[in-house]
């Protein structure tokens, strides 16, 4: 369906040329960017982490209220087990996308990894018994989502013109979002029919994770990448370090990482936000909705704007509007009108940066190092925002949340003035054209 | 791949059939929960040497929801010295709702609280109201005075905790645990406490923890895991006590709502609650494993005593009259399920006496003195 080798373009700078596009058809380029983006294998894996999202969100959303009233296990525990694990499941992800890579079976990892997800569905609900905790369910799938997530987004890599790489994991980011939006009232749509019965509200996440399983596995079509032996017989350390050395890899990573680490928690900054306000409280749920609805529509505007003007640019860039917020929330009055333009901000920033960065990474390395490529620069990412959330809580501890958000202003600033220079094309030689 | 699709779509289909049909078999198991355990509520209330429960019903032992509902809280008001508010707990339709007992007969109010307190012409109604996705999300005070029926909603994310209306319903209290939300990975019990001071128009809200000055205040007073619960007034009104808790040691503070001051009064209790006559406190200490026994003690004098009830109780303890104090277990065998049920006990606090059930089915009961 799409051949195997490909010449590895720059990221696109502006006026940049199409590479020949998938079918190899001539008719295929003068179709828009859009549409080109959205090709079957884009859409069948956004359908998938949409489905899988309504599942996981149902659950998540329901797990405090479950959690206090039927096991009595407290919320904050389970957050600092959940944060603690996200840190160590890097290996985990690295491995996964390792092994996507040299085995080429991208869309068989990733269909594991959502398998394994949708099979702890069904422990949760021997759970609803009180026979087992929840708890291992809900971290092994976990585990699940750090397989199958680079894997995941190296299939889609794979599967549209690397000119609108930008473009197709906005697709994918926000039928992903609108799937996280969609779980919670699901699942209190269940609980309003039926109070209390927390099992329906797994059985149904069960079933859509299992449905979720089902579109990947019959519908997603697998690229083979062609690898020589020797890649093929590597081992996970032999690739990972191999990926490390790809021109521009490492500083890209390290460069995300850092930002990650300057960048303030959604949550601590809904945190801000209402204990600074005399907001209706009935409000705060909204606020991750609010964010998640801007995320949802300016994921593709944004991917675009990535394909067409730079990827770099626009995921540096895409960081400024969390400078401006950290500002206002310093400095200005919280009034109605300031909260929803926070929101937008955060939105802003989630859809610059978030499918930007994978179609950055996406960019670096040959298709034979995707997974392994796109995996080095969200562990750095991920363990950049857990170092992120340590450090802000400290910070107000100690000293108050103003404080904390000026510094982590700062940071910022001084974070992309580094990454620019770090990232720009002087400083990373162009790489060669791969040869079959 | 057009064969797959379609084999997909027939699953997905297949699906969506079984989860509707799950979802409809929950709702109907809830529906007979609830049915039973009305059944059985109505079975026990009859059984219990208590009299008539529905005001107006023609046949006394007929079901309780045929009860007489008073449209308007404050048709019912002013309320009179030996009225008792209450949330009624018989599951079924009228589960939630505010009652009034009067002359021996269960009243029930056509207003849902999950705590309730009042004096002769306020009420203090906490509600949690449904935020968007039906989640718990705000605290509504409802004040009712003879002039009127009004609500305020004042915000705290949390369940309803305590609310004590003083005597002379010109102070009010209200405490919220605020419970954390999945994402925000605060799980910790923190509760936000206010006192609200005038009546109608008029009413405005204080902030124990903020807008009060702690005279002889220690650095734990400031801690960051600190907890302000439990506020009982004195029958002037301007008196209270409150309790203040860090590090898993509480403490009562005595205050002056007019002076909005506190200083400590007493370590190592919680949740106190005073006599209408402002001579007994009951309070509650722990005794491990998150239980508590409940302790007397004689206002500006004496040691605690052990009060003679063996059961833990969770809620804050209201007084019937200034020897009998009254508080709310859970009813044996309805504590769980849709609709749980708590009784309300009665205790003399003289030595020698036992606990005797109160009113079945009831929670959160609020004397009117």
């Amino acid at each position: 369906m799409y051949p195997s080798l490909r010449s590895i373009p720059d990221s696109a700078g502006p006026g940049s040329t199409p590479t020949p596009s998938p079918a190899g058809d001539g008719t295929e380029r003068r179709r828009g960017a859009l549409r080109r983006a959205a090709t079957a294998n884009v859409l069948v894996l956004g359908m998938t982490s949409l489905i899988t999202d309504v599942s996981s969100e149902m659950v998540t959303a329901v797990i405090p209220l479950y959690l206090t009233t039927q096991v009595g296990f407290s919320v904050g525990a389970f957050g600092l087990f959940e944060g603690s694990y996200q840190a160590s499941s890097a290996l985990l992800r690295l491995w996964g996308a390792s092994v996507a890579d040299r085995t080429s079976r991208h869309k068989e990892v990733a269909t594991a990894g959502y398998a394994v997800s949708a099979a702890t569905r069904v422990g949760l609900l021997a759970s609803v018994s009180g026979a087992v905790s929840p708890v291992p369910f809900l971290l092994v799938d976990r585990m699940g989502k750090g397989i199958r997530a680079a894997p995941r987004d190296a299939l889609i890599s794979l599967s549209a013109d690397p000119a609108v790489l930008g473009t197709a994991f906005g697709i994918h980011r926000a039928m992903d979002t609108l799937g996280a939006l969609a779980g919670p009232l699901v699942a209190f749509f269940i609980l309003d029919l039926a109070p209390g019965a927390f099992d329906a509200v797994f059985v149904v996440s069960a079933l859509a994770a299992f449905i979720g399983v089902l579109v990947i596995g019959l519908l997603a079509q697998p690229v083979r990448v062609e690898r020589s032996r020797s890649e093929r017989a590597a081992s996970m350390v032999q690739q990972l370090r191999a990926v490390w050395q790809i021109a521009g890899v490492a500083r890209l990573a390290v460069v995300a990482g850092g930002l990650a680490v300057v960048t303030v928690s959604d949550a601590f900054v809904y945190l801000v936000v209402q204990r600074d306000t005399s907001m209706d409280p009935r409000l705060f749920p909204l606020l991750f909705a609010g964010t998640a609805v801007c995320y949802l529509a300016l994921a593709v505007p944004f991917g675009r704007l990535a394909d067409r003007f730079g990827r770099r640019q626009i995921f540096l860039a895409g960081h400024l509007p969390l400078i401006a917020l950290y500002t206002l929330l310093v400095r200005v009055e919280l009034t109605t009108g300031i909260i929803l333009l926070c929101l937008l901000l955060l939105g802003v920033y989630w859809a610059a940066t978030d499918g930007v960065i994978t179609a950055l990474a996406s960019s670096l390395v040959p298709d034979r190092h995707r997974g392994a490529g796109i995996a080095a620069v969200t562990v750095c990412i991920a363990v950049g925002r857990l170092l992120s959330s340590a450090l802000f809580g400290v910070v107000w501890s100690f000293s108050d949340a103003d404080t904390a958000l000026t510094l982590f202003a700062a940071g910022l600033a001084v974070g992309l003035v580094l990454g620019a220079r770090a990232l720009t094309p002087a400083a990373r030689p162009s790489l060669p054209e791969m040869s079959p | 791949m057009r064969s797959r699709l379609a084999i997909v779509a027939a699953l997905i289909a297949l699906c969506l059939t079984a989860g509707v049909a799950y979802v409809g078999v929950a709702r109907q198991r809830v529906d007979d929960d609830i049915d039973r355990a009305n059944a059985e509520a109505e079975a026990f209330i009859e059984d219990w040497e208590g009299p008539v429960y529905a005001e107006g019903a023609d046949d006394p032992t007929g079901p309780t929801t045929s009860t007489t509902f008073a449209p308007f809280v404050s048709e019912r008001l002013p309320f009179r010295p030996g009225d008792l508010v209450f949330v009624n707990q018989i599951p079924g339709d009228e589960y939630g709702r505010l009652g009034l007992w009067r002359e021996d007969t269960r009243i029930i109010l056509d207003l849902a609280c999950d705590r309730a307190h009042a004096s002769r012409e306020t009420l203090v109604c906490l509600r949690p109201a449904s935020g968007p996705a039906g989640q718990r999300a705000t605290i509504e005070v409802s004040s009712v005075t003879s002039s009127g029926f009004g609500t305020e909603v004042f915000g705290a994310v949390g369940r309803p905790s305590r609310a004590r209306v003083a005597a002379d319903g010109q102070a009010s209290a209200g405490t919220v645990f605020v419970s954390g939300h999945s994402y925000l990975d605060i799980g910790q019990f923190a509760t936000a406490t206010e006192i609200f001071v005038g009546t109608g128009d008029e009413r405005e809200a204080h902030s124990v923890e903020t807008d009060f000055t702690i005279e002889g205040e220690q650095p734990r007073h400031r801690a960051v895991d600190g907890n302000w619960w439990g506020v009982t007034f004195g029958p002037d009104g301007d008196d209270f006590f409150v309790t203040y808790g860090s590090g898993g040691a509480t403490e009562i503070l005595r205050g002056s709502v007019s002076e909005q001051r506190v200083r400590p009064y007493l370590q190592g209790v919680t949740c106190p609650s005073l006599s209408p006559d402002g001579r007994t406190i009951v309070a509650k200490r722990p005794i491990g494993g998150g239980a508590f026994e409940m302790v007397a003690i004689a206002v500006d004098e004496g040691d605690p005593v052990v009060l003679p009830e063996s059961r833990s109780v969770e809620d804050q303890v209201e007084w019937l009259d200034d020897d009998t104090i009254l508080y709310a277990l859970p009813h044996e065998g309805a504590a769980d399920g849709p609709q749980p049920a708590m009784d309300i006990w009665a205790l003399d606090i003289a030595p020698g006496a036992e606990p005797e059930l109160f009113l079945p089915y009831a929670a959160s009961p609020g004397a009117v003195h």
